[in-house]
C-alpha cells in the first residue's frame, strides 16, 4: 500500500458543489432577511446543525463501508436516554458516566449491528431497521416519557454558546478524516466499500472491519444524543427519530455514494448546514410548519439531485474519454 | 435463498404461532377473532402487495407510510364534506393521485439518479406536508357507511370485507408477477438492472410503474383503513413503512430484488400481525413489543440466510 499524504484527501467535485450550494443559499438568506443576518440566529443554526452533523458522519462512515445505518435514530435515542437517567443515577459523581456509559453502549449497539451484517453477511437495510426496533424498545423502557434532567453547568458547557459546538464538529470531522485517509483500519472501510470480493483477495478482514465502522458510528452516533440532552437539558426517546433519514440524505449530499466506497465526511459540514439553513430561513419568513414538510422534500431531493447530477457529468466524461 | 420447501415452513410457523397465542390467551383461535386479525392483517397486506413489488425491482419504497396516512385522511375529509356525492367519484381521484406520487417517486429515482432510499423519504416528507396543509392539522370529517363496510365489515360476523379485497389485490399482483411481461421484466431489472437493459428492457419504464403501482397500494390502504377507524387519524400510517418492509423480507423477498413473491409477503404479514396481538393481549408495553419485534424479525432473516448459505 502506498503511502498517503495530507493533499490526498480527497476534495472532490462534490464536495465542492456542496459547499457552493451552501454559500449561495447563505448569500440569499442573508440578503432577503435582516433577522437571519444576527448573531443570535447565527448561533441557534449553528446548535440546530450540529447533531445532525454529528450523525452524519457516522452515517458517512457507514456508507463508505458499502452498507447504512438506519438505527442510527434510535442509537442517538438511546444515548440521551442513558445520559440523562445516569446523571440522576449517579448524583455529581456521575459526570464522567454521563459519557462514558453512554459512548459505550453506543459502541455496543453499533458493534452488534456490525457482527450481524458482517458475519451471518445479513443484509444491512434489514438488520439495522430490525435492531433500531430493538434499541427503540430499550430506550423506552428506561424513559417512556420525556423528562429528566442534566447537569445545568455541563449542559452550558456543552450546547449554552456556538464556540464549543463548533469545536466538537469540526474536530470530530478533522479526526475522521484523518482516520480514514492515513490509517490501515480507515483505508480498510474504503476497500470494503468498493468490493468486497477485491478486500478478500487483499487479506482485509471484511468481518473485522465492518464491526468497527459499525461500531464507530454507533460511538459517534452517541455523541449527538448526549449533546442533544445537554441542549435540551433532558431526555427525550424519541429525540433520534428524524434524524435516520436525514442523515442518510447528509451523507449523500456531503459526497458519499450509497454503493459505498467514494467520498468522505469532509462534505456533511457543508450538506448539514444546508439542511438546517433552509429550514431557518423558512421559519424566518414566517412559512407555516406544514409548508416546511414539503420544503425539506423538496430540497433533498434538489440537493441530492444536484450533487448526484454532477457525478453523473463526471462519469460521463471519464467514459467520452 | 428461497427454497423449495420455503412456504411449508412459513405455514408451519404461522401455526406455531397461532398454537402459542391459543395457549396465552385461550379463544385466540375463535373464527370470529381470527376473522378481526386477519382484518387486521389486511391493511398490511395492502402495503406489503406494492412493497413487494418495489423490493423486487430492486429498491425501496419508504413514502408508503405517508400514503397511508394521506389516503386516511383525504378520504374521511372528502367523504365528510361531500357526503352526498357517491364514492368512487371521491375516491377515484385520490387513487390516481397515489399512482402519480409514486410515478413521480421512480421518476426521481430514474431521472435524477436519487437514491430510492433518499427519492421515497422525501416523498414522504411532501405528502405528510400536504396532508396536514390540507386538514389544516387537525384531521375532520369521517368515512360514509360504503367505506365503513369494505373497513370494517365481517361477513356472517368472520370474514372481513377487506380480506376479500386483500385476496383479490394479491390474486392480481402475483398475476401480473408471473403471467405477464411486465411481472417478468420486473424481476430481470431486479435480477440484474444492467443485464435487462441490455437485453432490450426499458428499465425506466419498469420502476415508474412499479413506484406507481406501489403508491396505488398504499392509498388504498389508507382509504380502506378510513373505513375501520372512521374518522381520520394523522400519523396512523406511520408504522407501515416499516412493517411493511419486514413482512416482505420476512416472506422471503431478497432485499436486494429479483427473488420472492407476494405469497410470502402476505404470509409474512399475517406473522407481524399475530405477534402484535399476541403482545397486546399480553400488555406488553411499547418498549417490549418493539424489542420483541426487532428480535423476530432478527431472528428469521439469520434463519433463512442460514438455509441458503448450505
Amino acid at each position: 500500500m502506498r503511502e498517503y499524504r495530507w493533499f490526498d484527501v480527497p476534495v472532490n467535485r462534490k464536495i465542492l458543489v456542496a459547499y457552493l450550494v451552501l454559500a449561495g443559499l447563505y448569500a440569499i438568506s442573508a440578503l432577503i432577511s435582516p433577522s437571519f443576518r444576527t448573531f443570535v440566529n447565527f448561533k441557534h443554526l449553528l446548535l440546530q446543525t450540529t447533531p445532525l452533523i454529528i450523525v452524519g458522519v457516522a452515517q458517512s462512515l457507514v456508507m463508505l463501508s458499502g452498507g447504512v445505518d438506519l438505527s442510527v435514530g434510535a442509537i442517538m435515542s438511546l444515548a440521551n436516554v442513558v445520559a440523562v437517567q445516569s446523571w440522576k443515577g449517579m448524583g455529581n459523581i456521575g459526570f464522567i458516566y454521563l459519557f462514558l456509559i453512554p459512548l459505550g453502549l453506543g459502541a455496543l449497539a453499533g458493534g452488534i449491528n456490525g457482527l450481524l451484517i458482517g458475519k451471518r453477511n445479513l443484509p444491512p437495510i434489514i438488520v439495522t431497521l430490525a435492531t433500531s426496533s430493538i434499541f427503540w424498545g430499550f430506550a423506552l423502557l428506561l424513559m417512556p416519557t420525556p423528562g429528566g434532567s442534566m447537569p445545568p453547568s455541563l449542559a452550558l458547557i456543552l450546547a449554552g454558546g456556538s464556540l464549543v459546538p463548533t469545536i466538537i464538529f469540526c474536530s470530530l470531522v478533522f479526526l475522521v478524516t484523518f482516520f480514514l485517509q492515513f490509517t490501515e483500519a480507515g483505508r480498510g472501510i474504503y476497500v470494503v466499500g468498493s468490493g468486497e470480493e477485491v478486500a478478500r483477495l487483499l487479506g482485509i478482514n471484511i468481518i473485522r472491519v465492518k464491526v468497527y465502522t459499525y461500531a464507530l458510528a454507533g460511538l459517534i452516533t452517541s455523541l449527538a444524543g448526549i449533546f442533544m440532552a445537554a441542549r435540551m437539558f433532558s431526555g427525550d426517546p424519541m429525540v433520534g427519530q428524524p434524524y435516520v433519514l436525514d442523515s442518510m440524505a447528509v451523507a449523500v449530499i456531503g459526497g458519499t455514494s450509497v454503493n459505498g466506497g467514494e467520498g468522505g465526511v469532509l462534505g456533511v459540514i457543508g450538506a448539514a448546514f444546508i439542511f438546517n439553513l433552509l429550514n431557518n430561513i423558512l421559519n424566518m419568513l414566517g412559512v407555516s410548519t406544514f409548508y416546511q414538510f414539503v420544503a425539506k422534500g423538496i430540497i433533498v431531493i434538489a440537493a441530492v439531485a444536484i450533487t448526484q447530477g454532477s457525478s453523473l457529468i463526471k462519469d460521463q466524461n471519464k467514459t467520452l474519454s | 435463498m428461497l427454497k423449495k420447501r420455503f412456504y411449508p415452513f412459513l405455514l408451519f410457523l404461522l401455526v406455531i404461532l397461532l398454537l402459542a397465542a391459543e395457549l396465552l390467551s385461550p379463544g385466540f383461535v375463535r373464527p370470529r377473532h381470527l376473522g378481526v386479525v386477519l382484518r387486521q392483517a389486511a391493511f398490511l397486506g395492502f402495503v406489503g402487495v406494492g412493497q413487494t413489488l418495489v423490493i423486487l425491482s430492486g429498491g425501496i419504497d419508504l413514502s408508503v407510510g405517508s400514503l397511508v396516512t394521506a389516503g386516511n385522511i383525504f378520504t374521511c375529509e372528502l367523504l365528510g364534506r361531500n357526503p352526498d356525492l357517491s364514492p368512487p367519484l371521491v375516491l377515484i381521484p385520490l387513487l390516481v393521485m397515489g399512482v402519480l406520487i409514486g410515478m413521480i417517486n421512480g421518476l426521481g429515482i430514474t431521472m435524477l439518479h436519487i437514491p430510492p432510499l433518499i427519492m421515497t423519504f422525501a416523498m414522504g416528507s411532501i405528502v405528510d406536508g400536504m396532508t396536514l396543509i390540507y386538514c389544516g392539522g387537525s384531521a375532520a370529517g369521517y368515512a360514509t357507511p360504503p367505506i365503513q363496510y369494505l373497513g370494517s365489515k365481517l361477513l356472517f360476523g368472520v370474514i372481513p370485507v377487506n380480506f376479500l379485497l386483500w385476496m383479490v389485490l394479491l390474486g392480481g399482483s402475483t398475476f401480473l408477477l408471473n403471467r405477464t411481461t411486465f411481472g417478468r421484466k420486473l424481476f430481470a431489472v431486479g435480477t440484474n438492472e444492467i443485464a435487462a437493459y441490455v437485453s432490450g428492457v426499458n428499465v425506466k419504464k419498469v420502476k415508474i410503474y412499479t413506484y406507481g403501482l406501489s403508491g396505488l397500494c398504499a392509498i388504498f390502504a389508507g382509504m380502506i383503513l378510513a373505513g375501520y377507524t372512521q374518522t381520520g387519524f394523522l400519523g396512523i400510517g406511520n408504522e407501515y413503512t416499516l412493517s411493511s418492509i419486514a413482512a416482505t423480507v420476512i416472506g422471503g423477498t431478497a432485499i436486494t430484488g429479483g427473488r420472492g413473491g407476494e405469497i410470502g409477503t402476505a404470509i409474512g404479514a399475517l406473522i407481524l400481525i399475530i405477534i402484535q396481538s399476541i403482545l397486546t393481549v399480553l400488555r406488553i408495553p411499547e418498549s417490549g413489543r418493539k424489542i420483541v419485534e426487532g428480535l423476530v424479525i432478527l431472528l428469521l432473516i439469520n434463519a433463512y440466510f442460514e438455509r441458503g448459505k448450505k
